[in-house]
């Protein structure tokens, strides 16, 4: 076989300080190294290393215990101005690369013909420090489970209910490289816990989950505990007529709704007229109003509870952005190849995002709402249509009718089929934000080529809502 | 501005998307709402004037005619093709750009390793999955300046899974040497003892019982009559140009702009090994392919495209997009998708009415609801975190009982050609064809090894043996291995009943065509639903008058399944071929089912906007 060029980590379940992913000077290497085989105009290299452990519950049991790492090399090659060749693998022999990037530099030279692409030298941008990395987690790895999944379970089957679950935990490491000199590097940590309490005899269910960077803060004993209340909450699920009521969305429902704003804020589609901010006399409606006015929205690479790389793609700078203040439309994401074009600063689209909230807790929406319904959670939630952004979902793992300021009893699930550029604009109180765990959640189609949207998801911190008329246009049979 | 290119294709199941799609999902606004509409779309619009990639109806049927013929797409493709690769030893295929994969004997060896490692650490079973991974996508853009796009992909991955006492782990990796496989197979074991150790005192181990299954030993290849990893990457650009040219001027056309596209075919191959203590060994070569077009034609309000049944993905070779017939059926399609774009468009009063639908949206209802529903691990509870669980529970009172019109009969299986053919599942169990519903009839579920012993009552009484049905599916070998809903075909109608007799009984109704399976959106346990398909007609007098925007229809499965009166006959039956999401955290597993057009008396409509 090949010499390797590197030495993966091998799992090592007994060690409590073995790094599981390529380190800085590791990456650094690795990328030196392949840069060196390359002689086109123009390379790329990306490398990303993440080793994940997961626990999965069911039944009160354990249903998985999934362990390893995954490695992913890309080589972007181009020739002056023509077509991009792009390679992949997860091999670092020597052999395997070289052989791949000398017929990869073969298949680029021999591109005539076609259009001579515009290509523009990449300055290097500043990095934004951020500090995604912490050691708590990765000892996560390797001591957590015997202690929190046993407890996890306890927690649920002593209020006599059923018990399914999530424990993940997760480290990566990512670099980019590029002829020109660009080098970035990154590493990063997250964990999520969920657990879903059911009774008995399957009518009802309480979901709760944490996700944090730090495995330390995660306070698994807490979710258990309040996806076994929300079960608990009232005996009979009743049907209720579907209508237009008072929403009162849980952290976990408003994360569903808000996560499809990434595609959203992007410049050029929004430009072409295909998203909820674009002009129907064209254009885009920056500096409209296009939200409630407590509505403010930014992304930060270094937000401390919602951070972020601080590069994206060939490791263009991800700059702190301010997408909507106080309702008005203030900033799009423009592309590295769009944004020169319009005379605008790039950005990365936000699958990151802070919504910032305000001081009404949840027991004091519920306290001040005459009549309406508390959504813990929205599930199998769809983009329907981007250009007004409605959305399908359905809400899962408690769904309660709220009267007279208290909660009356659980009812049945209901489908939701709303936008949030209308929910946005029926707000009538926001609570204080929180990163909110996604839970099961796989890419919509839109999302689905996007690396971004793998497990675990960009940290949204969102807060919970009270809007009035959300659509509940129909019953839904699950629990 | 330069127009980016943008890519729609099958992601390779289970694995994630690679860092240029990061780069291009920035900028995928203009096709976006096609990511909505198909996996494979045919987009044959009419060109105008201004189009600069005009080819002539008679280079077009000469071109197309040697490649339909199966000839080597060669001089004359070149000849129409405005792009070149130059010199020959450029004329590469993708089998000399790529590394020479790994032997069998290889791979063979390293789950060896991984099986004795996990022997020697005391699992009581272990079984493991060793793959090399191969993949080319050969893409061109449509419009001029004709810009090729090309992709090489390769990778290793391995999982191991090992048994001890009464709990399970599974540990996987990347890097191809003994030392890693084995070292995974002890870390699983390792891991699994551990757990089992602490778990057992709360009860929260899980039974170790499985269903019997032959212990085999073997070697199987997907079939291919041409290698795409050995045609030349130039004939295959050629030949795209020739399909792409037949988005041509259609007579009496004055439509859509034609606008930007890219098109493609993604090859790929792979040869995984399973292995397990028991015995097992097998070995598979795997080939598949993806053909996509994706052409935007636009009229007014919005888009009108077709996907062109004949070219799905599927298992196969080069011989998938050599299709006999291929242009006369681009030209139907283009008449076709000009005639439909030309109707007017707009809302419809909200209500029930009589649906007809074209078989790739029957198959794409039945796979999203049903079909799923039919995964016997969401049934017994263990995906009530994940993906949900199913209304088809408990097995005790569903099976043996009328879950849909007596009209439908639905077999469920992996054999060729679908995509996810196989001749052993991830469990080492050989693959076979059976009845999931007979005459309306619910007979039985998806199943794997693990779950296959929760239905013994019911196999006892259908004197059946008590076993898996192959449904046990990684998509990588480094991902879990879990139940996926294998390819399911619909028995079509007996009587002769095509999609235009079905939509000439209806005085005012709805016609769906192509909905895939992105399209519809059951709830968790599939029991309620919602379809909102592209192209949504309305039916008047037995015509369609009209095309619909903004609406969908939401219906109640149990019920939906219930009510449908006709089927289509054989000449209606058309394949639905997407993927579907499941696991966490989640991975990306082919989906298909061949079904025929079918009439369903009232569905809601119900208004998006």
């Amino acid at each position: 076989m090949h010499s390797l060029l590197l030495r993966l980590p091998l799992p090592s379940r007994l060690s409590v300080v073995a790094r599981p992913v390529l380190e800085r000077a590791q990456l650094l290497q690795l990328g030196q190294q392949i840069l060196a085989m390359t002689s086109a105009d123009t390379v790329s290299v990306y490398v990303t290393h993440t080793a994940r452990v997961i626990t999965r519950i069911a039944n009160n049991r354990v249903r998985s215990l999934d362990d390893g790492d995954t490695l992913r090399i890309e080589i972007h090659t181009q020739y002056g101005g023509r077509a991009e060749v792009w390679t992949s693998t997860n091999q670092i022999t020597e052999g395997t690369l070289r052989a791949l990037v000398a017929q990869c530099e073969t298949l680029a030279r021999a591109q005539i013909g076609g259009e001579e692409l515009l290509h523009k030298r990449q300055e290097p941008d500043p990095y934004v420090p951020v500090a995604l990395w912490h050691d708590t987690t990765v000892a996560g790895m390797t001591a957590a489970r015997d202690t929190v999944v046993p407890a996890l379970i306890e927690r649920v089957r002593q209020h006599g209910l059923t018990a399914a679950g999530f424990v993940g935990l997760m480290a990566r490491s990512t670099a980019v490289f590029t002829k020109e000199g660009i080098t970035a590097v990154g590493e990063e940590t997250d964990s999520e816990v969920t657990v879903t309490a059911q009774t008995p005899d399957g009518t009802r269910s309480g979901w709760a989950g944490q996700a944090a960077r730090d495995w330390a803060t995660i306070d698994y004993q807490h979710v258990a505990d309040e996806a076994a209340r929300l079960a608990l909450i009232g005996k009979d699920v009743q049907a209720i007529e579907p209508g237009r009521r008072t929403a009162i969305l849980g952290p976990a429902a408003v994360v569903q709704l808000m996560r499809y704003f990434a595609q959203e804020f992007d410049a050029y589609g929004t430009n072409m007229g295909q998203t909820g901010f674009s002009k129907a006399s064209g254009g885009n409606k920056i500096g409209q109003r296009v939200f409630d006015p407590r509505i403010t929205m930014r992304s930060d690479p270094a937000d401390p509870e919602g951070g972020y790389y601080s590069f994206f793609s060939q490791g263009f700078g991800n700059p702190a952005m301010t997408w909507v203040e106080q309702g008005v439309l203030k900033n799009l994401a423009y592309s590295p190849d769009y944004g020169p074009t319009q005379g605008k600063a790039y950005a990365e689209n936000p699958v990151s995002l802070r919504i910032e909230g305000g001081t009404s807790s949840l027991p004091d929406m519920i306290a001040a709402c005459a009549e309406g319904i508390y959504v813990n959670r929205l599930a199998d939630v769809s983009l329907l249509d981007k250009g007004s952004g409605m959305l399908s979902g359905v809400t899962r793992d408690g769904c309660f009718l709220v009267r007279h300021g208290k909660i009356d009893r659980p009812v049945k699930n209901f489908r939701i089929l709303d936008s949030p550029f209308f929910l946005l604009n029926k707000l009538e109180a926001l609570g204080p934000t929180a990163r909110a765990p996604f839970g099961y959640t796989p890419p919509s189609d839109v999302e689905q080529y996007d690396p971004r949207f793998t497990w675990p998801r960009r940290p949204m911190i969102v807060p919970p809502m009270m809007v009035r008329d959300c659509n509940f246009s129909s019953l839904a049979d699950a629990v | 501005m330069r127009q980016s290119q943008l890519r729609q294709r099958l992601a390779r199941p289970g694995r994630p998307r690679p860092r240029k799609d990061a780069v291009r999902a920035c900028r995928n606004s203009l096709l976006y709402d096609f990511s909505f509409h198909s996996d494979l779309v045919l987009i044959v619009s009419v060109r105008d004037s201004r189009s600069s990639a005009r080819v002539s109806r008679r280079d077009f049927l000469a071109t197309t005619s040697l490649a339909v013929a199966g000839a080597a797409v060669g001089a004359r493709a070149l000849r129409a093709s405005p792009v070149r690769l130059a010199p020959a030893e450029l004329r590469s295929a993708a089998n000399v750009l790529l590394p020479a994969p790994m032997a069998a004997g290889d791979l063979q060896g390293f789950a060896a390793a991984a099986l004795e490692a996990a022997r020697s650490a005391g699992a009581a079973f272990a079984d493991v999955r060793v793959a090399e991974w191969q993949q080319v996508e050969i893409a061109q853009r449509m419009f001029a300046p004709l810009t090729p796009s090309i992709d090489l992909d390769g990778t290793f991955t391995y999982g191991v899974r090992a048994q001890v006492d009464d709990m399970w782990a599974f540990a996987y990796g990347s890097a191809p040497t003994v030392d890693a496989l084995a070292a995974s197979a002890r870390h699983a074991v390792a891991t699994a003892r551990s757990a089992a150790r602490v778990l057992r005192a709360i009860g929260g181990t899980v039974a170790a019982e499985r269903a019997p299954a032959p212990v085999l030993t073997g070697t199987w290849a997907s079939p291919q009559r041409i290698d795409p990893f050995a045609v030349p990457i130039e004939d295959q650009l050629g030949l795209l140009w020739a399909l792409q040219s037949a988005n041509g001027r259609v007579p009496g056309g004055s439509g859509p702009d034609a606008a930007a596209g890219l098109d493609g075919f993604v090859w790929e191959r792979e040869m995984r090994v399973f292995a397990s203590t028991e015995g097992a060994v097998l070995t598979q070569t795997l080939h598949r392919g993806t053909p996509y077009f994706y052409v935007q034609g636009e009229r007014g309000t919005g888009t009108v495209g077709l996907t062109l049944p004949s070219l799905v993905p599927a298992s196969g070779g080069y011989e998938l997009v050599l299709a006999p017939g291929l242009q006369e059926r681009i030209k139907a399609h283009a008449e076709e998708v000009v005639r439909l774009a030309r109707l007017p468009v707009g809302p419809m009063d909200v209500g029930r009415y009589p649906m007809v639908c074209d078989g790739v949206t029957l198959g794409s209802l039945f796979a999203m609801t049903v079909g799923t529903g039919l995964e016997l691990d969401r049934v017994v509870g263990e995906e009530a975190g994940g993906a949900g669980t199913s209304y088809l529970s408990p097995p005790a009172t569903s099976l043996g009982t009328q879950i849909t019109a007596p009209l439908l009969t639905v077999t469920a299986g992996r054999a060729l050609p679908a995509l996810n053919a196989v001749q052993w599942d991830d469990d080492g169990v050989e693959t076979h064809d059976y009845p999931v519903i007979t005459a309306g009839t619910h007979v039985d579920y998806h199943t794997s090894r693990h779950t296959a012993p929760a239905l013994t009552d019911w196999y006892r009484r259908q004197n059946h043996p008590v076993r898996s049905h192959g449904c046990a599916l990684a998509p990588s070998a480094d991902n879990p291995v879990l139940i996926r809903t294998p390819h399911l075909t619909v028995t079509p109608g007996t009587e002769s009943a095509s999609l235009e007799t079905l939509a000439s009984e209806i005085s005012r109704g709805l016609l769906i065509r192509q909905a895939t399976l992105s399209d519809v959106h059951p709830d968790a346990s599939c029991a309620t639903g919602l379809v909102a398909p592209a192209l949504l007609f309305e039916i008047a007098h037995g015509k369609v008058v009209r095309r619909i925007t903004g609406a969908a229809l939401q219906f109640r499965t149990r019920a939906l399944w219930q009510s449908l009166t006709h089927l289509g006959d054989a000449s209606t039956v058309e394949p639905s071929v997407g993927r579907s999401n499941k696991g966490e955290p989640w991975t990306l597993a082919p989906m298909s089912a061949t079904a025929p057009a079918g009439l369903f008396p009232t569905v809601d409509l119900i208004a998006l906007r």
